[in-house]
C-alpha cells in the first residue's frame, strides 16, 4: 500500500463536511474534531478507493491506539494541513502497520476516514513504550495537501 | 488486554487528566498527549497541545524530561544522568514526513 488520502475523504472535504480549523475545545459531531490512531493491519485491510467511514471492516478492531481530539492548525490558504504531534503514552497492543486519520462524528458508523500512512519512516511501530506520530515539518507538506 | 471482539463493542471514553492523576504540579502540554487511565474499561486521558493541566509530581518529571510538557507551578525531583536516559528510552517516534499529499 502506500500512504494518501481515502478518496471519500476527499469527496467529503469539497462536500463542506470536513472542516480543518482550531478549535480550543472540539467535541464529537463537530466538523472540525479529528483523531488518529495507530492500527494493526493483521485486523484492517486498508481500501482508500471504498472505505469511508470508521465501521469498515476489521477497523475497529485494528486500532489500538486511538487520540483524543487533535489540536489541528486552521489550513493553510494553499490548502496545506498541520496539527499538533500525537504522543500516546504508555502503549500496548500489537504492532501496528499504520496511521489512521479521522473526523470524529461520535460513532463508527459516521466518523469519516480521512487519511492513511503505512510507508513512513518508524512503521511497523512495536507497541510498549510511548509513540510520538510527528506530522511532516516539510514547509509546504505538514500533515497533509489537499 | 481485550479481545478484538471486545474492543469492536466497547468505545473509548476520554477523561481529563485531573480525574486520573494527582493535582499537584500545574504543567502547560507541548502535544497532544493521550494515556490509558483504565484499558480494561477503555478508558483514556487526553491533553492537548497548549492546554494547562495537573500532574501528579513523578508523572511530570517524567513528562517533563521527555518534552511533552512545560511545568508552570510547582516543583519535581531532579533527575540523574542515568534516569534521565531510561526515561527517554521509552520513547519511539513515527516521522511522517508530510506524506499525506493528496
Amino acid at each position: 500500500m502506500a500512504d494518501g488520502w481515502y478518496q471519500m475523504g476527499v469527496k467529503n472535504f469539497g462536500l463542506g463536511n470536513v472542516a480543518w480549523v482550531f478549535d480550543a475545545s472540539p467535541t464529537d459531531g463537530e466538523n472540525d474534531n479529528m483523531k488518529c490512531g495507530l492500527v494493526d493491519t493483521a485486523d484492517y485491510a486498508v481500501n482508500l478507493a471504498t472505505h469511508e467511514f470508521r465501521d469498515a471492516s476489521g477497523l475497529a478492531a485494528g486500532i489500538e491506539e486511538t487520540s483524543g481530539s487533535m489540536t489541528l492548525v486552521s489550513a493553510a490558504a494553499d490548502g496545506v494541513l498541520d496539527a499538533s504531534d500525537v504522543t500516546f503514552v504508555g502503549t500496548a497492543g500489537d504492532t501496528c502497520e499504520g496511521i489512521l486519520l479521522w473526523q470524529s462524528k461520535g460513532s463508527a458508523a459516521t466518523d469519516r476516514l480521512l487519511l492513511w500512512w503505512d510507508a513512513s519512516a518508524g512503521l511497523p511501530v512495536t507497541l510498549g513504550g510511548d509513540v510520538t506520530v510527528q506530522w511532516g515539518n516539510t514547509g509546504g507538506t505538514l500533515l497533509a495537501r489537499l | 488486554m481485550p479481545s478484538p471482539r471486545r474492543r469492536e463493542l466497547e468505545p473509548i471514553t476520554f477523561v481529563s487528566v485531573e480525574r486520573v492523576f494527582q493535582p499537584q504540579v500545574k504543567v502547560r502540554a507541548t502535544r497532544d498527549l493521550n494515556g490509558w487511565a483504565d484499558r480494561q474499561k477503555r478508558v483514556k486521558w487526553h491533553i492537548g497541545s497548549g492546554r494547562i493541566g495537573y500532574l501528579d509530581s513523578d508523572v511530570a518529571r517524567q513528562f517533563q524530561v521527555k518534552g511533552y510538557v512545560q511545568i508552570l507551578e510547582g516543583d519535581v525531583k531532579p533527575v540523574s544522568d542515568d534516569e534521565r536516559a531510561e526515561i527517554l528510552s521509552t520513547m519511539t517516534v513515527i516521522g511522517l514526513g508530510g506524506n499525506g499529499d493528496g
